[in-house]
C-alpha cells in the first residue's frame, strides 16, 4: 500500500535525461526580450555556432551579447554560420500574390491571396473572402491573438478586441470546409473560432466576430463535413521558422520532420556538427540548420534531414540527408513522420501523408497531409485532417510517410 | 546581463529537477515535460528582470510551467483524432513499469483536475495556493481535486490510500 503523495514522488524518482536546452532558453528569451524584428534564424545562428563549436559551457554563452549593445567577450563561430548573423536583414514587403487552383483532390485557396511579411511575430496567417488576411501573434501569457490586415496597406494590422471566456481560440477556416472554393477561408463579415471546453476534451465551443460591429458572440458550430479527405487549415509558413533570405538571392526552405520536438526546431542536435546543404549548392554559400527528432518504429534510430533550396532561377535543389540519432534524442511514445520527399520544380505540389501513434492516449491517432506550393519565391503550406475513415481505410502505415507528387493543372 | 543571467541559470539549476517532475505529472511525457520546461523556462527568463528580487520565485516558476502545460494540453487536443483501433502500433513492452500505473490513472483526468492533483499532492501546496495558480476559486480546487480523486480511486483501486483516506 502506498500513497498518493509517495505514488507521485516515485513516478519521477528515476527521471531520463535532461534534455533542456539552456542554450535556446537563453537565445530566445533575450530574443523575445528585445522585441525586435529579427529573424529567428539569427538567434538561432548564434545557438547553434555555439553548439556547433562544442565544449562551450552555457556560462560562456550567456556572456554573450546578440546585438543589444552589450561588450562581450569574442568567440569565434565557424566560419559557414556567419552568413546567418546578419544581425538586422532588410525587411521585405508584404505582397500580393495569386494561388493557383489545384487538383480537386488537393487542397486550394481559389482566388485566394498570399501574404508574405517580415513580421516576425506573426506565427500564421488565413484569407477571408474579401481578401483580407487574418493573422496570429503569439504573446507570452495571453496565447495567441488576431489581427486583419488589407493587403493594400500591408503594414497595419487590425487587431480583435479581446475575446471572452476562453484562454485560446483557434481560426475555423478548414477545420470544417473542404474542397474547392471559398469555404476554406473566413468571411467578409464575420469570422470564426472555436476553443476546447474545458480544456483536452473533444467539446468545442464557437465564437463568432461579427466584423462590422467588432462584436464577439457565442455561435452554432459550423457543420462539419462528412467523409472524405475533409479540412483544410491553410496558412502561409511561417517566415520565422521555415523560409529563410538566404544568400545570393536564394530562399531556403526548411523542412520540419516532427511536429512534436519544437523546442529543437532549428537547432542542431548536439552530437551532429553540421546540418548545412553543402552538397546541393556551392560549398560555403550558407548555412541553415535543421532539428530532428527519431522513430521508435525505427529500432536503428535513423533519421533524415531535407533541405529545399529555391534560387532565383527557379531551380529547385534538394539535399536528403541521413543519419543515426543517439538514444537521448529518440523520440520515446511519439513517432515523428519519417521520410521527406521534396520536390518544388515547376511549382509542383508535394503532398505528405502521416500518422501518429500517440502514446499518452493509447486510441488516438493523427493523420495529415500537408500540400506546398512555391511559386515566386512564396511558399503556401496547406494542412489537411482526415478523418478517422480516412486514416482506417488506405491510410499510411504508422511512422511512414507517402510522397505524392502532384502536378498543378495548365493556368 | 550578465549577472542577470547568472542568477537565472543559478535559478534554473536549483530548480530544474523539480520543475522537470512537475511539468512530468502534468503531461506523462518525459519528452514532452522537456518541451514544457523549456517553453516555461524561456517566459520566467523574460520576466526575469521584473521578478529576480521578488520572494516568491519558486511559486512564479511553478505556476508558468502549470499554465504552459495546460496550454499545451490544448494544443495537443487541437491535433488529435480519435479512432475506433490504432493499427500499426507497437504493444507495450511487458513488465511496465509499476511508476507508470500512477501516471497513466493521471492521463484519465482533465488537465485541471490533473493540475490539482499535482500541486496538492506533489508540490503539497495548501488550496488556496493551488486556487491562485490555477486563477480559480478555492472551492473549485476542492471540487475539482475531490473529483479527480474519485477517478484515481476508480482506475487504481485500493492501491492508494491515501485517496481512500481523503474521500472519507
Amino acid at each position: 500500500m502506498t500513497d498518493l503523495r509517495h505514488a507521485l514522488r516515485e513516478a519521477v524518482a528515476a527521471p531520463p535525461e535532461d534534455g533542456i536546452d539552456l542554450i535556446a532558453v537563453v537565445a530566445q528569451g533575450r530574443q523575445a526580450r528585445r522585441g525586435r524584428r529579427r529573424w529567428v534564424v539569427t538567434a538561432i545562428a548564434s545557438a547553434t555556432a555555439t553548439v556547433v563549436v562544442g565544449g562551450v559551457a552555457v556560462a560562456a554563452v550567456v556572456t554573450r551579447d546578440a546585438g543589444d549593445g552589450t561588450p562581450e567577450p569574442a568567440p569565434t563561430p565557424p566560419e559557414r554560420i556567419e552568413d546567418l548573423q546578419d544581425p538586422v536583414r532588410p525587411p521585405r514587403d508584404f505582397v500580393k500574390h495569386p494561388v493557383r487552383d489545384f487538383e480537386p483532390d488537393a487542397p486550394l485557396l481559389r482566388g485566394g491571396v498570399v501574404v508574405g511579411g517580415p513580421d516576425d511575430d506573426l506565427t500564421s496567417a488565413y484569407l477571408t473572402e474579401d481578401l483580407q488576411v487574418l493573422v496570429s501573434r503569439w504573446e507570452v501569457g495571453s496565447g495567441d491573438r488576431y489581427g486583419l490586415v488589407d493587403p493594400a496597406a500591408p503594414t497595419e494590422v487590425d487587431w480583435l478586441p479581446d475575446y471572452p471566456g476562453a484562454a485560446e481560440i483557434y481560426p475555423f477556416c478548414g477545420f470544417w470546409a473542404r474542397g474547392r472554393g471559398s469555404e476554406c477561408v473566413q468571411g467578409a463579415r464575420s469570422l470564426s473560432f472555436y476553443y476546447f471546453s474545458p480544456p483536452r476534451s473533444d467539446r468545442i465551443e464557437t465564437l463568432r466576430y461579427d466584423r462590422v460591429n467588432r462584436e464577439w458572440s457565442r455561435a452554432p458550430r459550423p457543420p462539419r463535413t462528412e467523409g472524405g479527405a475533409g479540412s483544410i487549415e491553410a496558412r502561409i509558413l511561417d517566415h520565422r521558422r521555415f523560409v529563410i533570405d538566404g544568400p545570393a538571392g536564394r530562399t531556403v526552405v526548411r523542412l520540419d520532420r516532427a511536429p512534436f520536438c519544437d523546442r529543437r526546431r532549428g537547432l542542431v542536435p548536439r552530437h551532429l556538427t553540421d546540418t548545412g546543404v553543402g552538397n546541393v549548392t556551392a560549398e560555403g554559400d550558407f548555412v541553415t540548420v535543421e532539428y530532428y527528432c527519431a522513430s521508435l518504429t525505427d529500432p536503428g534510430g535513423e533519421g533524415e534531414n531535407a533541405f529545399a533550396v529555391l534560387n532565383a532561377g527557379g531551380e529547385i535543389l534538394v539535399d536528403l540527408q541521413r543519419y543515426r540519432g543517439g538514444a537521448k534524442m529518440v523520440a520515446d511514445r511519439y513517432v515523428g513522420f519519417r521520410g521527406m520527399l521534396v520536390d518544388l520544380a515547376g511549382g509542383r505540389v508535394f503532398r505528405l501523408l502521416r500518422q501518429e501513434p500517440h502514446g499518452v492516449g493509447q486510441g488516438w491517432l493523427s493523420a495529415y497531409a500537408g500540400v506546398m506550393s512555391v511559386q515566386d519565391g512564396l511558399v503556401t503550406w496547406s494542412e489537411v485532417y482526415l478523418s478517422p475513415e480516412d486514416a482506417a481505410n488506405g491510410g499510411p502505415r504508422s511512422g511512414d510517410a507517402v510522397i505524392h507528387l502532384v502536378p498543378l493543372p495548365n493556368s | 546581463m550578465a549577472g542577470d543571467d547568472g542568477a537565472f541559470l543559478d535559478f534554473v539549476e536549483s530548480r530544474r529537477t523539480h520543475l522537470r517532475a512537475t511539468a512530468y505529472l502534468m503531461c506523462g511525457d518525459w519528452h514532452q515535460a522537456d518541451d514544457i520546461v523549456q517553453e516555461a523556462l524561456i517566459r520566467l527568463y523574460v520576466a526575469w528582470p521584473r521578478i529576480a528580487e521578488s520572494a516568491s520565485l519558486n511559486a512564479y516558476a511553478r505556476r508558468t510551467i502549470v499554465n504552459t502545460a495546460l496550454n499545451q494540453a490544448r494544443k495537443v487536443s487541437r491535433r488529435e483524432v480519435p479512432v475506433a483501433e490504432v493499427r500499426d502500433t507497437a504493444a507495450p513492452a511487458d513488465g511496465v513499469d509499476a511508476r507508470l500505473d500512477i501516471v497513466s490513472a493521471l492521463d484519465r483526468l482533465g488537465s485541471r483536475q490533473r493540475a490539482c492533483v499535482v500541486l496538492r499532492y506533489f508540490e503539497d501546496l495548501p488550496i488556496d495556493e493551488v486556487a491562485h495558480v490555477l486563477g480559480c476559486r478555492p472551492g473549485t480546487v476542492k471540487s475539482q481535486t475531490a473529483r479527480a480523486l474519485v477517478t484515481l480511486r476508480t482506475v487504481l483501486g485500493a492501491e492508494l490510500s491515501e485517496i481512500e483516506g481523503a474521500l472519507s
